[in-house]
């Protein structure tokens, strides 16, 4: 499964807010196209709503969770992104808050082994329960000569422990999504929709 | 959409269906030996198209590959704005006082494919791996059939970077300790000779830019065991 995909997790602003930031709109046909629907991420944009009020947005983009976006997205609020990348073992988590980068915690395991782990800012006091339990399982399983890179899994279980979301395909109790579909630029605006009196 | 072959469903097919099924996989390995091609000429920004269009003729005989090129050169340019972005992350990370290890020194003015491979950024690393991985299967002269292929397994399912005509599951990494995820060795476990991992390095991308890609370069990368734990089989010595 190299899943090359990100997903952000917010809260506090509407979810209507957070798609017209986002620039994308509740697209429901779209699942019914996609003769795989079953095996997520199913679309190019999905949103499930939590009932701890947390709204995410699940894209098949490692990049989607830009500056700019978090930053837009945490307006109000919080914004905490995951990208996972898996032919690299590369996992990257962030949060945003009001606008402000918070902190990152970033993991390459493909350049620079199974323990890597970069901090930057002030990560949340569950960081170190994260990491710790990790690293403990990649101890257990060989150390860096291990078959599988555990802490690859830092990010992602830092942001299911924080929002209570994590990408995991293999999960049957998972959250529903919708799929996004881009929303339609407004017709009228326009040199000739003014001229014409459209609104 | 091409059927998905499982490895023993396959070799059921009636005459017909093989062939009409090789028809389909022909087509598809036309834009995945593209993808490779132009994978290797993503080198052309550091002045390498040369000899990597050299040594994909070498690879596949040559011949022009024009729509692919084309489509080919969108998926670039869409890589550059996601490169743009993670220098613009790497940027946040270091106002908050500390660096970001997701490796972006792209625009660094590397010379040759090993130093340029080595500083791609993840996504487009994982790219390159999956473009190599298609050309070892031709070469290997087996064709890809299906990208993102699911395979329903005993507890979940495994989504490989593509199956091939022979019913194998191709996974692509790039880099000298990649591993693989936890599930990933599941599926390895359960498939076992029908899932083939393919370790790539930037020396492997260092050979083609080189011109050396006549078909062992790609084929040296040994599956199923990761490049810090194998001797390279060409090269010696551990990456």
């Amino acid at each position: 499964m190299s899943f090359s995909l990100s997903w952000i997790a917010v809260k506090g602003p509407s979810k209507d807010a957070v798609l017209a930031t986002l620039g994308l709109v509740e697209a429901p046909e779209v699942e019914e196209a996609n003769e795989e629907a079953d095996f997520p991420p199913a679309f190019d944009h999905s949103l499930a709503e939590l009932p701890s009020g947390w709204i995410i947005i699940l894209a098949k983009d490692f990049g989607y969770p830009t500056p700019k976006r978090m930053a837009a997205l945490s307006e109000g609020g919080t914004a905490i992104a995951c990208s996972i990348e898996e032919h690299v073992m590369c996992s990257v988590a962030r949060c945003y808050a009001d606008g402000q980068a918070v902190w990152s915690v970033d993991h390459n395991g493909g350049e620079k082994g199974s323990y890597h782990l970069d901090v930057a800012g002030a990560p949340p006091p569950e960081y170190a329960a994260v990491r710790d339990r990790l690293t403990a399982v990649q101890d257990a399983k060989g150390g860096a000569d291990a078959q599988a890179d555990y802490v690859f899994d830092v990010p992602g279980d830092l942001s299911e422990v924080l929002c209570g979301y994590k990408f995991d395909p293999e999960r049957k109790d998972g959250p529903t999504f919708t799929a996004l579909g881009r929303a339609k630029k407004a017709k009228g605006g326009g040199l000739l929709g003014r001229l014409f009196g459209r609104k | 959409m091409a059927r998905q072959p499982d490895k023993h469903s396959s070799r059921s097919h009636s005459a017909a269906e093989g062939f009409k099924a090789a028809a389909g996989a022909l087509k598809e390995a036309g834009l995945q030996a593209d993808t490779f091609v132009r994978s290797a000429a993503n080198t052309a920004t550091f002045g390498l198209a040369d000899n990597a269009e050299a040594a994909a003729d070498a690879a596949f005989g040559g011949g022009g590959s024009g729509d692919w090129a084309h489509r080919y050169q969108n998926e670039l340019n869409q890589q550059k704005q996601r490169d743009v972005y993670d220098s613009i992350h790497r940027g946040v990370a270091k106002r908050l006082g500390e660096i970001g290890g997701v490796g972006l020194d792209f625009l660094g003015g590397a010379e040759g494919g090993v130093a340029w491979s080595e500083g791609l950024p993840s996504v487009a690393k994982g790219k390159l791996g999956e473009a190599l991985s298609v050309g070892k299967t031709l070469l290997k002269r087996d064709v890809p059939v299906k990208y993102q292929a699911v395979k329903r397994l005993a507890r979940s399912y495994t989504r490989a970077d593509h199956l091939t005509a022979d019913g194998t599951y191709v996974e692509a990494k790039f880099g000298p300790k990649a591993s693989l995820s936890n599930a990933q060795t599941r599926a390895q476990t359960e498939l076992g000779p029908q899932y083939r991992v393919d370790w790539w390095l930037p020396k492997h991308v260092g050979y083609i830019g080189g011109g050396a890609a006549g078909g062992g370069a790609l084929l040296q990368p040994k599956h199923n065991e990761p490049p810090h734990r194998v001797q390279p089989l060409l090269s010696g010595g551990r990456p």
